[in-house]
């Protein structure tokens, strides 16, 4: 199985896990899910379609992150996951 | 900044601060702390995949030090490829754990057991079950299930006829080997000895336990000598996970267990017992000539040498097989 982790948990930060997969699954766990999220859930179906990736497993745990920050993390965990031979 | 604790000096002042939180915890050999005026004021440990041992001194509350010291700790598991973890926490920690993505598994009140990561507890007993309903080519929730937790440390007579006995009490009966490796004989020995004595059974399938019950993860303490209150709770915590998840997936009517003598059996016995209620039947233990046959029996007799005795109070079946590991061990 292919895996790729990147962030953090701090403040104003998100961690970031994604594994390769059958099906596209999104799940996303926020301090601010009340408001941001559909738009999180949003953002990451875009850069997933930007870089072609349709079969993976993506868990986002958001600490109040801001949009760029989320892709940026998630980019880097995709890079991660394409080095990775777990 | 997170520091890790190198030191012997680090480790007892790591030790130190957590005695005055009531946690029970010890370090590990991966403990972090963070200092504030070279006070130590948060620490977290981890062993193997668990993470535990969280602290943090009540005026620093609110910082989100948790967070910093999760994402630390979660950092180097996967540095290590764990991609999978496990927390042991005071059930008043477990909203902080919730809010860094971890599942809450069992609460003992005291203690809780959350998990975190790529696995959950809902796809491995999936995957178990699965293997159980093609083997027997049956739908579990139609049969009589009977189920075995042994750690099988080796297989003994003993332990052949409490599975014989119970096997005939139900239509299917599930071993599940303790797949923790703390004992003097591997999980691979241990379950190849019990997958062997009992082939001939065709209603029993003989099992790995995962990492959910009687493991390091679950409950330590299940390979110590004695039990304190802290064990106590983590043994609550196994029986917890048994009741709550292992018992309706598999329609598990009875689990069985074999009469004990040692103090710590005689302990987690009596707290399954109180979880598990009226699903738990316990098994006299089998005599041969007055003498009961356990599996600490056979490890004495292998330690004094006395290897041909020894296997005198295993089934035949294993015997060629337990004789080649136990000379393989002198």
């Amino acid at each position: 199985m292919k895996i790729g982790i990147a962030g953090s948990l701090e403040s104003n930060d998100c961690l970031v896990t994604i594994k390769d997969s059958d099906v596209l699954s999104i799940k996303v766990q926020s301090i601010v899910d009340a408001f941001y999220h559909d738009q999180i859930v949003e953002l990451i179906q875009t850069v997933l379609e930007d870089v072609n990736m349709a079969h993976v497993d993506v868990t986002v745990i958001d600490k109040g992150a801001l949009n760029y920050t989320i892709k940026a993390r998630l980019l880097t965990a995709l890079h991660r996951m394409e080095a990775s031979h777990a | 900044m997170i520091k890790q604790a190198l030191l012997e000096k680090d480790k007892q002042r790591i030790e130190q601060f957590l005695s005055s939180f009531d946690l029970g915890f010890s370090y590990t050999d991966d403990s972090f702390y963070m200092e504030e005026n070279d006070d130590i004021i948060a620490t977290l440990s981890i062993d193997h995949h668990i993470i535990k041992g969280l602290a943090i001194k009540e005026e620093f509350r609110g910082l989100n030090l948790a967070g910093e010291l999760v994402s630390h700790a979660i950092s180097l598991l996967s540095s290590r490829n764990i991609y999978s973890y496990h927390v042991f926490t005071k059930s008043i920690y477990k909203a902080i754990f919730e809010s860094m993505g971890f599942r809450l598994l069992a609460d003992s009140s005291v203690v809780a057991f959350m998990e975190g990561g790529i696995d959950s507890i809902d796809q491995v007993i999936l995957t178990i079950k699965k293997k159980v309903e093609t083997h027997f080519s049956i739908d579990l929730m139609k049969q009589d299930i009977g189920c075995v937790v042994v750690n099988c440390n080796p297989m003994t007579l003993g332990h052949y006829q409490l599975i014989e006995k119970a096997s005939k009490e139900h239509d299917y009966l599930l071993v599940f080997v303790v797949e923790t490796d703390e004992s003097v004989f591997t999980f691979k020995e241990r379950y190849s000895l019990v997958y062997l004595a009992l082939k001939e059974f065709s209603n029993i399938l003989v099992l790995p336990s995962t990492s959910y019950i009687v493991s390091k993860s679950t409950f330590p303490s299940y390979f110590l000598k004695v039990l304190d209150d802290r064990e106590r709770e983590h043994a609550k915590l196994d029986a917890l996970i048994f009741r709550d998840y292992f018992m309706p997936a598999f329609n598990i009517r009875l689990r069985h267990v074999g009469g004990e003598t040692d103090a710590v059996m005689v302990a987690y016995n009596q707290i399954l017992k109180d979880t598990l209620k009226a699903s738990l039947q316990a098994i006299e233990r089998f005599k041969e000539e007055g003498v009961i046959i356990s599996a600490s029996l056979v490890r004495k007799l292998m330690k004094e040498n006395k290897i041909d005795e020894a296997l005198t109070y295993v089934p035949k079946a294993i015997r060629p097989l337990l004789k080649g590991i136990m000379m393989e061990k002198k």
